[in-house]
């Protein structure tokens, strides 16, 4: 029996396309149309699923033996998801952090103490006259972004637009400008471009300061400029002295900046306990430290004795160190079909992927929340269903 | 004085942000054993983890063992002194407002972070952030002095509002950034001292730094009459240094003309 399902939602990466075509033919997705080729990576070949019995007693046990427990993943995970994870973090007296990239982390601070104008990528798309991708290029990890944000084929607001990138390297997408910035040397790019703005003098001799002085020129002169940043923007210190110019262009036109990530998964942690990662619960209440509280220094320093992974996606993002340590320590596992692991989990349990298995709401990478749907009547549990289970025994084995 | 030994060996997490002198000033050894504090999750009282050793919880207390995993040891402290035979861990002396902490070791994340008063000495290296602002805070430390013999980490006095750090090994990148004011010196830096500083003064001894902002303007170099005043404040504070000598010339930089322009760079020249 063969099905199509219009206007699918594909959560492969942060851009969240709501106009894939879905065909399923023999109980499995033989083809999509209007998809880039992550999403078609992610969708093509998914099945319904069998549901495979993980102990959830174990798992339970596991986690409320612990004297320092650590929750970790959840890229790509749906609200629901964060939610339950969250209460079960709160229950154990554990540490939660999320899997995310290292500028996205850096940004996060960053905001913290500067903040950030920021917009939807509506705006980018339909209003944005100048465009600067510092530090990223979104051709392997956002390959739609181009087509439907940058140059659409349909744009409500008539007039020119340019695209400039400052990189290490030149992007593969046609630009109109590019200017080689090494990312050690990005804080100095910044700080001149910055100083031109505020018309503060700097030496002539500075490397590139004819080009940057030329990108100064253009983003005060643009009605509407939107700069996207990744992950060879570089650190703290970088992402800040990047809002600090978004802040000051604002002074003149309209700018802001959006970080080119996946999915967010800090919402739902920032409105339940203020803080958006490094969470911990230890002492029943939520305390925050993006030093201590880092997934990957907590295992580099042997600081935890159980560990639960809630989706493998972004776990690349731990050192080789932590990822050895969570092979010698008790480890539960909550995933989705077909995830492969380094690591050998005490218990596998396998749960539904949001928008294949199960439907779900998701933040894009702006921040706009958005519902996903199931292509399949799935037997495997939600992971929220999953996460929430584990806390029923957990609050069993204290009674 | 009291001395508190660790009794068992642990890479968990221990927090001892409470166990500040002054705060143990007067109380009875056994009061002292059935304070609580936390392992892990768990809430115990302090004899489970450490032997107590002395007769009346005075203004002095030295902690010994391996306590690398130990979290706030000193923090919030107002007077008294604290002594860490080996390394410490995270936390060391934040927020505290004065009294004295020794730390034959090394130390971790935050040392001094935030402090307003008193008195730091690290025998060893200390990692990020030392005396700098918590995350989302808009000053780093307000006071007091943080001496350390060995390396520091990135991020050292960043956003500081007063007092001093003196680094007698190497600085990592960072140094002093979006420094408000005060003062801090060390051997040799990484990337970008003094990046975002308003005021304040950074001085590099041993004259080798990874690169400077462009936003850094290069005064002169020559001989500074303020460099050897912080050297023998530095010296009376036994933190041996030769930046008394006036006839040592710098390469000083004016920065960074992004924020005010009015911190100064001294960098040791050859």
């Amino acid at each position: 029996m063969k099905t199509t399902i219009e206007n699918a939602t594909c959560a492969a990466c942060g851009c969240v396309c709501e106009d894939i075509t879905v065909h399923i033919s023999g109980g499995r997705v033989a083809e999509v149309s209007n998809a880039c080729p992550l999403c078609r990576a992610q969708l093509i070949g998914q099945v319904a699923g069998k549901p495979s019995p993980g102990d959830i007693t174990k798992a339970a046990e596991i986690l409320s033996n612990s004297k320092s427990p650590l929750i970790y993943g959840l890229a790509g995970s749906t609200v629901e998801a964060q939610r339950a994870a969250i209460s079960l973090a709160e229950a154990i007296g554990g540490t939660l952090d999320l899997a995310m990239p290292g500028f996205h982390r850096a940004a996060l601070q960053a905001l913290q103490t500067v903040g950030v104008s920021t917009c939807t990528l509506g705006e980018v798309r339909q209003r944005a006259d100048l465009i600067v991708f510092w530090g990223v290029d979104p051709t392997n990890t956002h390959p739609s972004f181009w087509e439907r944000f940058v140059r659409p084929k349909s744009r409500s607001l008539a007039g020119s637009r340019t695209i400039v990138s400052v990189d290490g390297t030149r992007p593969q997408l046609p630009v109109d400008e590019y200017l080689e910035v090494a990312p050690e040397d990005s804080l100095s790019a910044l700080s001149v471009l910055r100083a031109a703005i505020a018309s503060v003098p700097i030496s002539p001799s500075i490397p590139l300061s004819d080009e940057l002085e030329r990108l100064a020129g253009q983003l005060l002169n643009a009605h509407y400029s939107v700069f996207l940043f990744g992950p060879r923007t570089g650190g703290i210190a970088e992402i800040e002295s990047l809002f600090c110019l978004v802040r000051a262009l604002n002074n003149r036109s309209r700018c802001s900046a959006i970080g080119l990530g996946a999915t967010i998964c800090e919402n739902s942690l920032t409105w339940q306990t203020g803080f958006p990662c490094c969470v911990n619960f230890a002492q029943g209440y939520p305390s925050y430290d993006p030093l201590r509280f880092y997934a990957n220094r907590l295992l580099e320093r042997g600081e935890v004795d159980s560990v639960l992974v809630v989706q493998s996606e972004g776990i690349d993002e731990l050192s080789d160190l932590a990822r050895a340590q969570i092979t010698r320590l008790p480890t539960v596992y909550v995933g989705f079909p077909g995830s492969r692991l380094s690591f050998q989990p005490v218990v596998h349990i396998v749960a539904a992927r949001p928008g294949v298995h199960c439907g779900g709401t998701v933040f894009r990478m702006d921040g706009v929340p958005i519902g996903l749907r199931s292509l399949f009547k799935s037997p495997l549990p939600t992971t929220e269903a999953v996460l929430n289970a584990i806390q029923q025994g957990v609050i069993s084995s204290c009674i | 004085m009291l001395i508190l030994t660790l009794k068992n060996e642990t890479t968990l997490p221990m927090n001892l942000g409470g166990l500040a002198p002054d705060r143990l000033a007067g109380k009875s050894v056994k009061e002292i054993e059935r304070i609580p504090v936390w392992l892990g999750n768990r809430e115990l009282p302090l004899a489970d983890m450490f032997t107590i050793e002395g007769t009346r919880g005075e203004n002095e207390i030295t902690w010994a063992g391996d306590l690398h995993s130990a979290v706030g040891i000193g923090a919030g402290m107002k007077s008294g002194f604290v002594h860490v035979k080996g390394d410490a861990g995270s936390d060391v002396g934040l927020g505290m407002w004065g009294g004295e902490i020794e730390i034959t070791g090394s130390a971790l994340d935050n040392l001094g972070a935030e402090m307003r008063g008193g008195l730091i000495r690290v025998r060893g290296s200390v990692a990020i952030n030392t005396g700098g602002a918590l995350p989302g805070s808009r000053r780093g430390m307000t006071g007091g002095t943080i001496l350390i013999d060995g390396n520091a980490g990135d991020f050292t006095g960043r956003r500081m509002r007063r007092g001093m750090i003196a680094v007698r090994g190497d600085s990592g990148n960072f140094l002093g950034h979006s420094m408000i004011a005060g003062t801090i010196t060390s051997g040799n830096c990484g990337l970008y001292p003094g990046a975002e500083m308003s005021r304040g003064t950074i001085c590099v001894t041993e004259g080798e730094v990874t690169k400077i902002a462009p936003t850094f303007n290069q005064a002169c170099t020559a001989p500074t009459p303020v460099l050897p005043l912080i050297g023998i404040e530095l010296q009376s504070l036994e933190f041996a240094n030769d930046l008394w000598r006036a006839s040592r010339r710098w390469q000083q930089f004016s920065g960074d003309m992004i924020v005010s322009g009015r911190g100064e760079l001294f960098i040791a020249s050859h």
